[in-house]
C-alpha cells in the first residue's frame, strides 16, 4: 500500500526541486545577459537576436517556476483539507525546524550580496541601485529555499 | 556543561513491533524523514511527539527517551 504521506511529500519535495532548478536557471541566464550586454555595447555589435533568445528562454524558466508554485499551493490546500496530512506535513515540527534554519543562510546570503556588488563595483561600475536591491532579495530568498530543499532531502 | 543530547530506544521498540519506520511515521501522523532523524538522535523531537510515540508503543515516555549524560539537578 502507498503511504499517502511519503507520497504527497515525494511530490512535494519533487516540485520544490523543479522550482528550485528553473529559478537557479533563470537567475544565471540574467547574469550571464547583463555580462556580455555590457561587452556587446562596449564593441558596438549587435546584441537583439541573441537578447531575444535570452528573453525567450527567461520566460520560459519563469512561467516553469511559476507552474511548480501552482503545483506546490495545490498540493498545500490538499494536504490542509486532510487532517492526517495536515499533521504529517504543514504541521511538521521538523519542517518548521528547517525553516528557523533556513533564516540563517538567507540572512548570510542578503547581507554578502551587496558586499559582492560593492566588489565588482570596484572592477565594473554599478549605477542600478534597483538591480542591487532585486538581486539581494533574489539571493535571499534562494538561499532560503534552497537551504529548506537541501535539509528536507538530507 | 555537557552537550545536551538524549538516548531513545525507538528502534528496539519498533523492532519489537515489527514495524517500518513509514509504518510508525503512519501511526503518529509524521513524515518518514522525522522517525529516521529522532531514531538517529539527530533531533529531539517535542513532547508531543515523544508522548505519542509512547503512547503507540503503550510504554511510559521515560522508558523510550533517556538524558544520555548525567543529569544531577541543582538545589
Amino acid at each position: 500500500m502507498t503511504n499517502l504521506i511519503e507520497e504527497t511529500e515525494r511530490q512535494q519535495l519533487k516540485y520544490w526541486k523543479g522550482s528550485l532548478i528553473a529559478w537557479f536557471l533563470a537567475m544565471v541566464l540574467l547574469i550571464v545577459r547583463h555580462l556580455f550586454g555590457s561587452v556587446f555595447k562596449e564593441y558596438e555589435l549587435n546584441s537583439r537576436p541573441i537578447g531575444i533568445v535570452v528573453l525567450t528562454v527567461n520566460v520560459i524558466l519563469l512561467l516553469t517556476v511559476l507552474f511548480f508554485v501552482v503545483k506546490l499551493y495545490l498540493l498545500f490546500v490538499r494536504a490542509k483539507s486532510d487532517p492526517q496530512l495536515k499533521e504529517a506535513l504543514i504541521d511538521n515540527e521538523l519542517s518548521k525546524l528547517y525553516i528557523l534554519q533556513s533564516w540563517k543562510p538567507a540572512f548570510i546570503a542578503a547581507v554578502a550580496t551587496p558586499f559582492a556588488f560593492l566588489l565588482i563595483s570596484s572592477v565594473h561600475p554599478i549605477n542600478d541601485l534597483l538591480l542591487v536591491a532585486l538581486s539581494t532579495c533574489a539571493i535571499g530568498s534562494g538561499a532560503f529555499l534552497t537551504s529548506f530543499y537541501l535539509k528536507s532531502n538530507k | 556543561m555537557s552537550e545536551r543530547t538524549i538516548k531513545n530506544k525507538l528502534k528496539v521498540f519498533r523492532a519489537m513491533h515489527d514495524w517500518t519506520q513509514e509504518e510508525l511515521a503512519r501511526r503518529v501522523c509524521v513524515t518518514r524523514k522525522t522517525i529516521n532523524t529522532v531514531e538517529k538522535g539527530k533531533y529531539i523531537p517535542s513532547t508531543y511527539l515523544a508522548l505519542k510515540l509512547a503512547k503507540v508503543f503503550q510504554v511510559p515516555v521515560e522508558e523510550l527517551f533517556q538524558l544520555d549524560s548525567e543529569f544531577i539537578p541543582e538545589e
